[in-house]
């Protein structure tokens, strides 16, 4: 689905964001691109989805080169920004609008996903909050069903109950041949959803497994002591020592906020 | 399905950009009616004392095309303005020339044909109206400008003036994310101002007469072969003017970048 190979970028005359960096992604996952701020997250959406051209190196997203905007590559992309602008109409008119771009398009699903949110069809777009149209979004991308959904911070501005309706609506929607990238820097609202995490970090991609696999090699847990434990990574948090162990017994759920602080600080697991 | 023009396709977005913008455009439409009425009104009845010429036509036909080439078409391609627009409009299903074209047939085709349908409509409702509340029988408002008749005094090198002008702040729409009307007339004004001294140091040092800009083609004809020989390249120089113009801002807006 996405073959990106030793590509260079950089804004203007500032230094390298990416150098030499490498990355594949195949269909049927629901991947967490985990990075600090300015790590690339977002730039990295706009060249899988042919918004940036790369100087050098080769990418490659659905077998076509992106930036080429084919619209029979685009017809199967739907990329959410953390910043995005919508018309002052309703919803009912923009799905009307827009809906006939995209072929594989479900009304259906849309409906269903837009009661979850609790979003009416008749609500005026430039009325609504910005959690509202950031719900709208995401139900209208996962509408869609194009084969690539790019999601940039997709809960930021969400409340609470809506995180887990997120959570909920995007793994319920999610088909084989579908890849779904979510970039976000609030780790918490992704765990038990997605199936693979992705780390970027100083212009390279410093991890890309499988929960699967790091649940097979990795126990987390809390413990009020680590002097017997001998721990991979361990921080100090309110109720005791959270900490990364090789896994000896049965497996635990992934604590991705630990797991992504322990690869940033260079903890190589 | 064909990636570079598809009927089909091409119909889908017009029909996404006509829902999406129809209040914008709706609102245009008739703040441009309520204008042209208002104008009218109040200067055919006050301030020309009811006398209103073919010569008055032309000059508010004119004055009606500058501001829809600066207000209308100097703000060609809106999507582009900012980040989050220009997000949403290079990744719409559409090629970029279907994107071309629609935002070509809007910015430029529309007005040449909206202009005159708008003030023959409007005038005439003026004028008619006049008639009815004004005494008019000492005044003498004449809508004969708008008869095919007209065609014929048409100056056509104004016309193709007109047209590059309308192309030109077009063009600007791709090049330009801030103020693109302001600074296409900016950089216009400057690249004229430079081919008009090129086009006078050549001619004056082949010694030839600069005067085709307004003889006409049947004057030229009399004329000795040196005058009609640049009369052809002033009209091959601005027809590849046009031709790069053209090419030149549909290369950026298939290579626009989100940076």
């Amino acid at each position: 689905m996405i073959e990106i190979s030793d590509i260079n970028y950089r804004y203007g005359r500032q230094k390298n964001l990416f150098s030499n960096l490498n990355y594949s992604e195949k269909a049927g996952n629901i991947v967490g691109l985990l990075g600090k701020n300015g790590s690339g997250k977002s730039t990295l959406f706009k060249i899988i989805s042919g918004l940036l051209s790369v100087k050098s190196g080769s990418v490659t997203t659905m077998g076509t080169e992106p930036f080429h905007r084919k619209p029979s590559f685009l017809n199967q992309l739907y990329f959410v920004p953390e910043e995005y602008h919508l018309p002052s109409i309703s919803i009912k008119h923009y799905v009307k609008a827009y809906s006939g771009l995209y072929p594989g398009f479900d009304a259906e699903l849309l409906h269903q996903i837009l009661a979850d949110f609790e979003l009416k069809e008749t609500m005026k777009l430039s009325r609504i909050s910005y959690g509202q149209k950031k719900k709208f979004l995401i139900a209208f991308a996962l509408a869609t069903n194009c084969k690539l959904l790019l999601f940039d911070e997709p809960t930021n501005g969400l409340d609470i109950p809506s995180k887990a309706i997120f959570r909920k609506v995007v793994a319920s929607s999610v088909k084989d041949d579908q890849l779904i990238i979510i970039s976000t820097h609030q780790v918490r609202d992704i765990e038990n959803l997605i199936d693979k995490i992705v780390v970027i970090d100083n212009g390279k991609i410093i991890f890309n497994r499988e929960i699967y696999q790091i649940s097979e090699r990795y126990a987390f847990s809390t413990v009020s002591s680590i002097s017997d434990k001998n721990p991979l990574y361990t921080e100090v948090g309110p109720a005791g020592h959270r900490v990364i162990l090789p896994l000896n017994g049965s497996s635990t759920p992934v604590d991705i906020e630990l797991l992504f602080n322990a690869i940033v600080k260079g903890v190589i697991l | 399905m064909n990636d570079i023009f598809n009927l089909k396709r091409f119909i889908s977005y017009a029909k996404y950009q006509t829902l999406v913008n129809l209040r914008v455009k709706m609102l245009l439409l008739s703040s441009l009616i309520i204008g042209i009425t208002g104008y009218l009104f109040i200067v055919i009845s006050y301030f020309t004392n009811g006398n209103w010429f073919g010569t008055h036509w032309w000059a508010f036909t004119y004055l009606l095309f500058a501001i829809f080439l600066i207000f209308y078409t100097g703000n060609s391609f809106p999507g582009l303005r900012s980040k989050e627009k220009a997000t949403d409009f290079l990744l719409i299903p559409a090629s970029t020339l279907e994107k071309y074209i629609y935002e070509f047939f809007e910015r430029v085709v529309f007005p040449f044909i909206a202009i005159p349908v708008l003030l023959f409509t409007i005038c005439n409702a003026v004028v008619y109206s006049l008639g009815g509340i004004l005494e008019m029988n000492h005044r003498y408002v004449d809508i004969s400008f708008f008869s095919l008749s007209y065609l014929q005094d048409l100056d056509w090198s104004m016309v193709a003036g007109l047209v590059f002008m309308f192309l030109f702040l077009f063009a600007g729409g791709t090049l330009f994310k801030r103020f693109p009307a302001i600074k296409s007339i900016v950089s216009m004004a400057v690249i004229m101002s430079l081919v008009m001294y090129v086009l006078f140091k050549v001619a004056s040092s082949a010694k030839i007469s600069l005067g085709f800009l307004v003889i006409e083609t049947r004057v030229v004809n009399e004329l000795d072969n040196q005058v009609t020989t640049s009369y052809d390249f002033s009209v091959w120089f601005f027809l590849a003017l046009v031709i790069i113009l053209i090419s030149g801002s549909y290369m950026l807006l298939k290579r626009k970048e989100l940076k």
